[in-house]
């Protein structure tokens, strides 16, 4: 019964639930698989690498992890040695301007979380924050939930850049409205779109943020799936330069880099202290990750020769893949975003409507593609603004025999329809 | 820097820690260790079940439990194996009435995290709730912090049993003062007076909460730690008298009972199966690690193992709590007869010097500190006058251990017996 519950639990059933959500599930309903399930759907949907398990898994099945600290209490900001491997595999990675302290970071149970949480010390209830549009639709689900901020889409450049322009009309008309506007987030390598913010936008969108008195969290979840190591440059890399280091939080996880989103594991970096001082006193509490999976992934990140080859390798297989299905969007005239990284690529499809691009048909269009037992989601998903009406995003990190027919299946769809 | 942040988070930080916080830490900054560090503080004051690790840890450390579902997104609210297994384990360890079912059953990282979430659910940000105090005083963190939920502490009657007559007071004293009252929690067996409520008096909580449309969320985290297993009813295996199962919640988690603290895996038992959906579709806060759901579900479906270590584990417990209660004897020191949990709840008072107690109490903690060892007093469980001088000690530590802190705790005794400092030799 609904109407025993608080009116914000209600509130939460009350709303529709997002397509990526919706989509998930009826994948889960109708798996597909190779022997058992033929005809069940192909998920391209879901945002997960799940081309490496070969290689995952016998590095965290292995005995001999497991001591007494683990099965204990240990500190609410993360187990210290994990703390200090993050902080140091992060540095290494990222080719950070600065070594990042084990202080400075904190590991709580998935980006989920870190969105939650650091939505909660970033504003108030009630609170707006500005997103460049569209963008993955759980955010807003995620900076909701517990802390009650408040998305506003901000429109990206043709380029699929941050338009400081648009940032600026948006926080205007937000001020004009009466509304507080308490930050910023970005995330980069992008998601839908796949494109990467360098640098000179990233300082510019800070700057922007400084100026205001505005948090900015970057989300960079998929800095490792990038193919060209040198096509993407961690904020990381240049913190010297963060115009407000005590407003700007970073996050990662192992849950795309590391193909495994089942870990629920990620972490936060921060230069404010009370960050992790908050965290680490109560809220943290509700965001602990199992000290054995903490163990795990600690040892792990400790074999840097396995890791080396691991995320060269990752990266070999997504380009690959992502490779398949471009040549099946080429054939068919469909533009694309080139994918240089991220797990997906956003795929225009206008030349399928039947009419101008609207929303109403982007979602016969998903519908139809669901009959054919493929999910391939929208921008609806992904807070589109109605420039994005014709677009569709594509993962493609999902096994290549599955790949190919989904392709197959694809084809078919297009012929149908 | 603080003041950047919203004002939420700085009133977390102006908030003084809890005295568990601070002991927990203390014990971390210096922690006793039998051949590195025996100098250290022996933590006599977190509830962990520390005398397990040689059953657990082989159980847990086994190859071959990991498989692509581990490792890919699977349901907010818990893999299936483990919410069926956890749905059976209960119905059989609890005697439960009715079946318990799947879909009842949510997984969570932690009770801590239960509690938020059900605190989320329950009332609206500022909502009161009834609890019998003293209580465990990380709970009010746990129903405060994203929840914002406001505790009222209800005096226990004088067998520590909730006392409707309090209750009642409280209740009708807080809708006085314009308050909105939303639930009621009670922890059973109880934390820190590990007294057992049985069911007639939890049935009258129940039926109180009913009458006023309040929720109720039972927490029984210390089940299976009862030391002799007809002791202990849980609620689960009188579902079918609660008076308004919509709004009863039931929490339990691996914590405890199976001496992992560190696996940060619970669950929420509702029969609201809205309670389910909001975890599941909108709150995706509370997940716990693939990998860890399906030891824990390997685990739960080794009958025979599980059966041997319950008994194990319990009768453990049981001879360390003798241990301790043989020193109290010794020195004429009255607590209250520990029937499980991990602690018992002992009376210092007659080793006080001065009224009113309760800063005697932090005298006596610091200096039971300076003998290294860690015992909360009250002031950590929200006691009210009637507790002052009260004290919760965990004997759930290595035997070795245990008996140091003993001998630590009789040095203690006589050193402020005798306004003595500590001696360097501990």
């Amino acid at each position: 019964m609904v109407d025993v519950l608080s009116l914000r639990g209600q509130n939460h059933l009350s709303q529709a639930p997002s397509l990526l959500y919706y989509g998930f599930v009826k994948c889960n309903e109708n798996p597909y698989n190779a022997t058992t399930n033929p005809d069940g759907i192909i998920n391209m949907g879901t945002a997960e690498n799940k081309i490496c398990d070969d290689l995952i898994i016998p590095k965290l099945d292995i005995p001999g992890h497991i001591t007494p600290p683990q099965t204990q209490y240990f500190p609410v900001n993360g187990m210290t040695e994990l703390r200090q491997e993050v902080a140091s595999f992060l540095t290494a990675k990222t080719k950070a301007d600065v070594a990042i302290e084990t202080e400075q970071v904190s590991i709580l149970n998935g980006c989920s979380a870190a969105f939650c949480f650091l939505a909660y010390v970033i504003g108030g209830h009630g609170d707006r924050y500005l997103i460049p549009s569209p963008y993955y639709g759980m955010t807003e689900k995620y900076m909701a939930g517990y802390s009650g901020l408040v998305p506003i889409g901000v429109e990206l450049d043709s380029d699929n850049m941050p338009d400081l322009e648009q940032l600026t009309k948006s926080y205007d008309d937000a001020l004009a409205r009466g509304e507080k506007v308490c930050g910023i987030v970005l995330i980069n390598p992008h998601n839908p779109t796949g494109a990467i913010y360098p640098k000179d936008r990233v300082i510019e969108v800070l700057e922007f943020a400084k100026q205001r008195k505005l948090h900015v969290i970057v989300d960079e979840i998929y800095l490792l799936s990038v193919f060209e190591e040198g096509d993407f440059e961690s904020c990381l890399s240049y913190t010297k330069q963060w115009p407000d280091p005590q407003r700007t939080h970073f996050m990662w996880g192992f849950s795309k880099d590391f193909a495994m989103s089942g870990s629920r594991c990620a972490m936060i970096y921060s230069q404010n202290q009370s960050v992790h001082k908050i965290f680490g006193g109560t809220i943290g509490f509700q965001h602990m990750v199992s000290g054995v999976m903490q163990m795990k992934l600690c040892s792990m990140l400790q074999d840097t020769t396995w890791l080396d080859y691991f995320l060269a390798e990752s990266r070999r297989r997504l380009k690959k893949n992502a490779t398949l299905v471009t040549n099946t969007l080429d054939r068919h005239n469909i533009p694309y975003l080139k994918p240089q990284g991220t797990l997906f690529l956003w795929a225009d499809f206008r030349s399928i409507f039947k009419d101008k691009p609207s929303a109403e048909e982007a979602n016969l269009i998903f519908f139809k593609m669901l009959d054919h037992h493929i999910y391939i989601p929208s921008s609806l998903g992904f807070n589109g603004t109605h420039l994005t009406d014709s677009y569709f995003r594509i993962v493609y990190a999902i096994p290549n025999d599955a790949l190919t027919i989904a392709m197959q299946r694809f084809e078919e769809f297009l012929a149908a329809y």
